[in-house]
Formats: C-alpha cells, structure tokens, sequence
C-alpha cells in the first residue's frame, strides 16, 4: 500500500526527475495502472492485481460504468438448457460480423466464454437458474443452432434483466476485496509515451481540479465506447470514447472506426435502448400508414429480422415520410400481447417507457427509431491485448486495452449481441493474466522531462478561456449531423459535407468560452476536454466511411450496395496525421470459416 | 411548458454559504429534471454542476433531492412535479459544489461490511455452483441497489450518528446472508451488531420512501436483526 | 456544508410520535414517584394531594396519559410487526400505522367515557 500512495521515500522520489508543474504528492506509482472502472478495465485490475499492485483512474465511480446499463445477457456456449457448442458459436459470430471479424480471436472469445462465466458465478454473481440449479440461458438474435442451420439457441447466460449491473458490481466487490486501490472521479487527460514506451499517464483529479501523474511498469485501457457522438444513443453522457483520442494523440492507428451499430429500437427521443426482448415476444413495427412495415423488408423473418437489416428498414420508412406524423418515428406496438404477457415478460420495458416517454405500453404504442449503440472499431491490439503502435505487429511497450475501446476484432463489422459483455470480460482478463506474466520484468521507466506540462497548459487555457463558441452547440451540431449523415445509411456527398463539418467543428474548437473559473469539480471543462477527444477521433469515423466503398454489416453505403470481398476483405487503420487521415490496411485472419454472403 | 427551477447553488471557491438562483425553462415533452439541468448548464449557465452519467436510472449518479425528497433526477419527468419546484443536493452529506455532496461516507459504509462473496474452500473446477431458483429469488431485491445514496442521506438515524451504517450497507450486507452459496455469514453479522449497526434503525421507512428502485432497506434489516436473534437463541 | 430538512412521511410522525410519548412516559414515571413518595408522609399531605389529583385538570392530565401509553403502545406493537417482517412492505407498515391510530381513537373515546362517568 504505502509505494500506491506516492513517493514517500527520497530515493524513490529522487529516480524521477521534480515533474514541472505538479506536486510530489500527487505523483503516484503502481506496477499496473488501469484506465476505466468497467467490465473490461476491472477484469484487466482484478487479475493483475493477484500478483502485483494495481491503480485505477476513472472518470466515473466503478459500478457507475456504463457496462452496468447491459440487460440481456453475456453469451457462452454452456449447454445447460440444450445442445451447443463453442463453433456454433464461433460461426454465428464470423457470419454476424460479416466475415470482417478475426477468426483466431473469435475463437479465443467463444473457447474460453464457459470459463470467464463460470468465473463470474465463482465470484458470487447472482445469475438466473434453472430447475436444476445450473445457470439459465436464453435466446438471441443471430445466436443459432448447427452452424446456423437450426433456430435460436439457449447461449446466453443471464440475471434477469440486469446482467450488466450484477457482473458489474461483483467485480468491484472482487476488486475491493484484493485491494485494487481507486482513484474515482479522475479524468484522463494523456498517455506518458515515449520512444514507443508507456511509461503512464497523467489525469485530473475533478475534485481538487489538480494534476496527477501516475507512473507504472504497464497501463491497461478500458474507457468503453463512444456512442455519444451521435444525437441518439443508447449510451451514457460518459461514453465519449476517450480512450481513443488519447491512443490517437499519440500516434496509434485506429483499427476499423467506419463500424458503428445502431440498435433498431431506442426510445424516441433520447434513445434509450428498447432490448430485443419486446419484439422477440411477438411486438410489431408499424409507421404512419399502420402498415407493417417489415413484410417490404424481409417477409419471412419479419420483426425477428437482424439488427442491421431491422435499423435500415426504419430509416427507410423515416426518411421516405412515414414516420408517425411525418416525424423521426415508428411505433413499436405491444399492444396486442395482452397486460398479463407484458406484465410478466417485459416489466422494465413497461416501466423505462413509462418513466421516459410518459406511455402506458398497455395502451399505446412505443415511440421508437434506430439508436447510436456499439463501437465495433477501437485500438488495435494482439490477442493479450497488447496495443499495436502501427496497429499490425509492432507493439507498443507497456500499454494495454480492452473492452469496446480496444479492436482485437471479434466483431467485425457487426457485432451479435450478448458478445460485447463476454468480450469486455474475456480480453480483459486476458490482458491481466498477460500484466500478470509480464508486468514484473518490466521496469518503471524514466518520465519524461516534460512530462504534464502540455496537460497543464491545455488546463490553464481552457479555465481562462473567453472564446464565443459554445462546446454545448459545436457538440449539438457534431451530434445531429453524425446522425443525419453517418448513421444508419451513409454515401459520399454527404459523408464529405460531414468531414467538412467536423473539420469547421476542430477549428471553432480553438475557440470555445467557459464560464466556470473554478477548479473544484469544473464540469464544464470535463465536458469540453471529452469533446476534444471526440473531435478527434470522429474524424477517423467519417474519414473512414468514406473511404471504405462497400457495404459491410454495420457500414451501409447506398452508393456501394455490395459486399466488395475482392478489395475490401480487410481492416482499415486510420492514423492521424498534420493533414488528416491517413489510411492503412491489414488482412482479416481467416482460419475455419470462409466468406459467404450473409443471409438470414 | 414553462417551469420555473429553483437550485441550490454553491461554489466553495466563491460562496461563504449556498443561495438559491431560479431559472426558467422552456421544457419539452418527455423532459425529465435531468433534462432541464442540462438546458440550464449547456445554454444559461456552464457552471451549474451535478453528476450525471447513464440517464435512465442505472447507473446511480444522479440522486438528489427534489421538492424535499430523494429522487433520481433522471427519472424525475418534469410532468409529475408542479411548475415550480426546488433541486437541492443529498441531505446531510458534504456539499462538495452545487449539486454534488461528498459520497466518501457511503463508499466507506460499504467497504466497512465485507461487500463480496466470502468462500470457504475452493469452487468446483469446471462447473458453476448450484442454486436452485428458489435459493436464486432470495436475492431479489437485494441486488439490484445501484448505490445512489438517497436511502442513506434521508436516514434521521443516520443524521443523528454520522458513524451508523445505513440502509445501504444492510441491503449489502443481506445480499450476501440471503445467498445460499456465501459462507461469510457469521462474520458479517458480527459487523452490524454494535451501537452503530442495526439496532439504531427506528423503523422510520425514509430509506424505502426515497428509494427509486422500489427497494426494502427496513425489510433487510428487519430480516438481519432476526438472523441475529435466531442465531442466540 | 450540508443540509438539514427533508420531507416528512408517515414513518417520520410515527417515530416522533413515539419519541416524544416516550418522554412524556418517563417525565410521568417522575411525577408518579413524586407523588407516591409524598402520600406516606402524613395525612395531611396526602389529603393535600389527593385534592389536586382529584381535581378535573388532573383527570384530563390523566386522560392525555391515557393517550400518551396508547400510542406508545400500539406503535411498539406496529414495530414489532415490522421487526417480525410481517408489515415491512412500505405500503403494509402506513396501513398498519393508521389502523391503530384508528383503534388507539376508539380506545381513547371509551377512556374518555369511562373517566368522566
Ligand atoms: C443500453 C445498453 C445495453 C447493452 N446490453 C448488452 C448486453 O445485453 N449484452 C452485451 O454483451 N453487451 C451489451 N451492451 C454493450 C456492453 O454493455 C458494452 O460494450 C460493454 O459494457 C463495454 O464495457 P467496457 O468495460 O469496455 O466499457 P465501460 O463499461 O463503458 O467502462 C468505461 C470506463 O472507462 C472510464 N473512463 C472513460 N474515459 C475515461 C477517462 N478519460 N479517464 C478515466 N476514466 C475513463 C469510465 O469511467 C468507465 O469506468 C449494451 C450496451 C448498452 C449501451
Ligand atoms: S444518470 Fe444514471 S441514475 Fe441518473
């Protein structure tokens, strides 16, 4: 405990050159320092912190991590209720993510799926069972039987509906119980890279308003998505993606950011998401004309269609005027199951309605349009998580990430779902049982001598900062026009007005006000420098969608219809550089499965 | 609709003591409080301050007190509150700025009762433990706490006895009594049978009134003090 | 810095209430002691006294006693029943709560009655 507090001693003190700027005691040093409090990030702490000493710096109080939002449930191929098996699995996930996602990796995440469950229940999760007492499962879009070949199958295991919450909270219970030392409500502002060696990073301590260093032998990643670049989302205000912008400034490529999932139900108007469930139980879409509009779509699976096709299909509807009331909507009707089906099947649903759109799900139908979700791209990193520096096979020493930051990929361009908490849970583990191996015979090493110093001066700007423009409207505007151009549908003209936008956002960014001149909890200097970071790798996004000519799971591009397997069968990486984006490529591994097209 | 709010404001870099500013707002159709802090923070006044993350009840951020009680205020819809009402920060714990209270005193509670699963001996080697779903049911409504503070912060007893435990920590420490598979039992019990632990309930149902996920604090520790008693006799 | 009021419900009457009854029963435990310490010096001290106990202030004192024990009382049954978790359900313990504030009225009348007949 006394080395995580700080430096106590001289000596140890003396190794490290006085930080310019920044306190000795609010220098900290841990063997392994990890970034995020979700399920990948305490995943990553609570294995590495059975060998070493661990720090983690978030934003959030832990069990506030969006990770805790999950409801449906986290896949594994246990067979409790019926036949399955992990290739089952394995081939569900290639075909969901249209052939992109990388096979070895896939194959690590549905292997070892039992284990990490089972893993969780070891720890005391609180899951649903069986009669027998063995761990419950239920049905999910794309997970199948026979390699797809047989209907739904029973894959994911689940607590009622808050299986994000319940795997949540026993990590954090794990983590205080071997000691994980917290510092909660602390913003990371920069990666202490140098010479392609992370040496730790710096944060601010929102409470104080002061600068942190924190040193380690080895920095783990798990600051989660991103969704809040789009004016719907089913995300929370923390999720802002910073963990990319801060890979991105110091000059790691982001791996495959053109896939963003929208999930077909969230609620009008904020987003909030409407699970699967409701139409699983036999709920309808319907637009302005009362038409069931899926039978246009896809006739035979109807409302059970994939999530991707399901997204487009109320796009299409919307942007064709059939919204209700020519509005940015359709119903999601439950209407007809009854008051005792709804009552027993889908209470959170009738209550989160209820509560946020003021509807009786018994007596009116459900406001819903397609909602920002999932980011499939992220970092790129090995299969232990470690980041790759050119985002192939150089890696960068010392730093680690998982979880929906990180793309080791096994989504691809599309992710199932019930994959996201099992891959969150798996790499992150992974990449502690990795710290765990490594983190020993790795050494602190030395800070550079202007280390904080940028951290300071964007500090000391943005607290003085009189500019006109308002982070809250360039953030609205970003927003909107994400959703409008770079949404469910996308093509060229409009994506290029869109990196225009982006570009004119960068540069009025310069140029923002604050008002709040005080340090101690100064929220709206949180929310700007997260908007830095989302100007930043939005960028990527947009850039990247315009550059990939195809459409790909997620990515649906209505002036390049097709798959395009012949030239686009591989991960884009973007890199930032002086005058943009610039793009590299890397092949997707192929080892059981080979490309087809995906039909359901 | 027009609403007029009024927030306790304060700057501990400014203010000797918190004052009250009002605002009006212009709300839209489905505005919860939340929505109307944020109108307030991004376009009248950035230096409103509150904490806020999930917007839909879960992650247990934003807890604060509304028209005089405890609420979420994310899931408060502007529609059930009159056209004036008051939003002030948790009772009885640190205003630290504005709306955001010191939590310390909650986190330390929770640390203080063991809050994880306590095992004797090691967990079968490739299967998961068995429960029945009966076993499993036990748990409801013990689980589900998303650790907000407001059951706590509206505790009498526990604005009397700073060092109480609270409805929160009860809830935990019976989630894991209440569970078939944990073996720390005894031990915890131990931990709330003292002059700050649950005898210092009064059976005023504060916690259970301010909880906005309909959850039973007393029921907890009417259940721990039974467990206690039973386990004597 | 912090802050002190908060709305009160049910169960914060229902506990002043029986805070305060308590205190009154103990300031009544006092008196009680008072006066039987006084009646056993002399006649004349306890003719003294029993004229003041006797006199209609102190019957209505006495009533309001009555009242004060009958809160107390059923309230610490009310409490019992939520420690045995029969009424812990938040709903449960407002009914319980009003219903024996109902019968402690009805006792109350039928105290009343039989003290002043
Ligand atoms: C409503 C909803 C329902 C879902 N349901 C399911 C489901 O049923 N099944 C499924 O598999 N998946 C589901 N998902 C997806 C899944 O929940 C997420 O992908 C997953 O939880 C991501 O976990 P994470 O650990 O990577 O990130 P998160 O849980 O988002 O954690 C990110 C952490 O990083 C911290 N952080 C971020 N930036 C900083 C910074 N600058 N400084 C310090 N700390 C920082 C935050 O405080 C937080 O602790 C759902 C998602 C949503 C939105
Ligand atoms: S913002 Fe998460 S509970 Fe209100």
């Amino acid at each position: 405990m006394s080395e995580s507090e700080g430096y106590r001693n001289e000596a140890e003190a003396e190794k490290l050159h006085e930080p310019r700027g920044v306190p000795l005691h609010n220098v900290h040093r841990h063997d392994v320092l990890v970034v995020g409090a979700g399920l990948a990030a305490l995943s990553g702490a609570l294995e590495a912190a059975k060998i070493g000493d661990v720090g983690v710096v978030t934003k959030l109080f832990p069990t506030r991590s969006h990770s805790g939002a999950a409801q449906g449930g986290i896949a594994a191929s246990l067979a409790n209720q019926e036949e399955d098996h992990w290739e089952w699995h394995m081939f569900d996930t290639v075909k969901g993510s249209d052939y992109l996602g990388d096979q070895d990796a896939i194959e690590i995440l549905v292997r070892e799926a039992s284990s990490v469950v089972r893993g969780f229940e070891h720890m005391g999760c609180p899951f649903s069972r069986t009669e027998g007492g063995r761990l419950a499962q239920r049905k999910f879009g794309g997970h199948t039987k026979d390699f797809g070949k047989g209907g739904p199958v029973l894959r994911a295991c689940y607590a009622a509906d808050r299986t994000g919450h319940v795997l949540l909270h026993t990590l954090w219970e794990q983590c205080v119980k071997h000691q994980v030392r917290f510092y909660s409500e602390y913003l990371a502002l920069s990666l202490i890279v140098k010479d392609k060696v992370c040496r730790g990073i710096v944060a601010l301590d929102m409470a104080t308003g002061e600068v942190h260093i924190f040193h380690a032998r080895a920095v783990l990643l798990g600051t989660g998505g991103y969704g809040r670049v789009f004016s719907i989302t089913s995300n929370s205000f923390a999720n802002t993606g910073d963990g990319l912008g801060l890979a991105m400034r110091v000059g790691i490529p982001l791996e495959d950011m053109e896939f963003v999932q929208f999930h077909p139900t969230g609620l009008y108007p904020h987003g909030i998401l409407i699970t699967e469930g409701a139409r699983g139980e036999g709920g309808y879409l319907v637009n302005d004309e009362g038409e069931r509009f899926m039978e246009k779509y896809a006739p035979e699976k109807m409302e059970l269609a994939p999530r991707d096709v399901i997204s487009r299909a109320i796009q299409t509807e919307i942007n064709e005027g059939r919204g209700i009331g020519g509005k940015g909507y359709v119903n999601l009707d439950v209407r007809h199951l009854g008051a005792e089906k709804i009552k027993e099947r889908l209470p959170q649903i009738a209550e989160v309605v209820s509560k946020f759109a003021g509807v009786d799900v018994n007596e009116a139908p459900i406001p819903i349009q397609p909602t920002a979700h999932y980011s499939m791209g992220g970092i790129p990193t090995d299969l232990d998580c470690r980041v790759l520096a050119d985002g192939k096979g150089e890696v960068l020493k010392g730093l680690f990430a998982a979880g929906e930051c990180a793309c080791v990929s096994v989504h691809g361009a599309n992710r199932l779902g019930t994959n996201s908490l099992l891959e969150a849970a798996l790499y992150g583990r992974r990449a502690g049982l990795a710290l765990a191996r490594e983190v020993k015979g790795l050494p602190f090493n030395e800070m550079p001598e202007e280390v904080a110093e940028q951290d300071l001066k964007m500090l000391e700007r943005l607290l003085g900062a009189k500019g006109e423009e308002k982070v809250a409207d360039l953030r609205k505007r970003l927003q909107e026009e994400m959703m409008a151009k770079c949404g469910v549908f996308r093509n060229e003209k409009d994506l290029n007005s869109l990196l225009e936008t982006v570009k004119d956002c960068q540069e009025r960014y310069r140029n923002i006000g604050i008002k709040d001149r005080s340090r101690c909890f100064n929220t709206e200097v949180v929310e700007a420098i997260e908007f830095g970071y989302q100007l930043d790798f939005t960028e990527a996004i947009v850039a990247g969608a315009i550059n990939r000519k195809e459409s790909r799971g997620a990515h649906a591009r209505t002036d390049f219809k097709e798959r395009d397997d012949t030239n686009w069968l591989k991960h884009t990486l973007a890199l930032k550089i002086e005058e943009g984006i610039r793009f590299d490529y890397k092949p997707v591994t192929i080892t059981r499965f080979k490309p087809k097209a995906r039909v359901y | 609709m027009k609403y007029t709010v009024t927030i306790l404001r304060f700057n501990p870099e400014q203010d000797e003591k918190p004052h009250q500013e009002r605002y009006s707002i212009e709300a839209q159709e489905g505005w919860t409080v939340l929505d109307a802090l944020n109108e307030i923070k991004w376009y009248r006044d950035g230096s409103l301050s509150y904490r806020r993350s999930c917007r839909h009840g879960i992650c247990g951020s934003c807890a604060m007190t509304i028209d005089g009680v405890n609420r979420l205020a994310c899931e408060t819809q502007l529609a059930t509150l009159k056209s004036e009402f008051v939003v002030e920060p948790l009772r009885h714990l640190r205003v630290i700025k504005d709306l955001i209270v010191d939590m310390e005193p909650i986190y330390t509670k929770l640390l203080e009762i063991k809050p994880y699963f306590i095992e004797k001996g090691p967990p079968p080697s490739d299967h998961e433990r068995l429960q029945s779903p009966e076993e499993n049911k036990k748990l409801d409504g013990l689980y589900e706490c998303i650790i907000c503070g407001s059951c706590t912060s509206s505790c009498p007893s526990f604005w009397a006895d700073g060092e109480y435990l609270g409805p929160h920590a009860f809830l935990k420490v019976n989630r894991f009594v209440a569970d078939s598979r944990d073996e720390g039992k005894a031990e915890r019990l131990k931990l709330v049978d003292n002059r700050h632990g649950l005898w210092r309930c009064h059976t005023i149902f504060n916690c259970v009134e301010a909880c906005p996920k309909s959850l039973n604090p007393t029921k907890a520790i009417s259940a721990l003090k039974r467990a206690l008693v039973g386990g004597q006799f | 810095m912090v802050i002190r009021h908060y709305r009160w419900h049910t169960g914060t009457w229902a506990w002043i209430l029986h805070r305060l009854s308590g205190m009154a029963l103990i300031s009544y435990l006092v008196l009680h002691t008072w006066v039987i310490h006084h009646i056993q010096r002399g006649p004349e001290e306890f003719d003294a006294l029993m004229e003041f106990v006797t006199s209609p202030l102190f019957k209505f004192g006495e009533l309001g006693l009555f009242g004060v024990i009958l809160y107390h009382t059923l309230n610490g049954i009310r409490i019992v029943l939520v420690d045995l978790g029969w009424t812990v359900e938040l709903k449960a313990q407002k009914i319980t709560f009003w219903a024996l504030v109902a019968i402690g009225i009805i006792a109350l009348g039928l105290g009343a009655y039989g003290f002043f007949h």
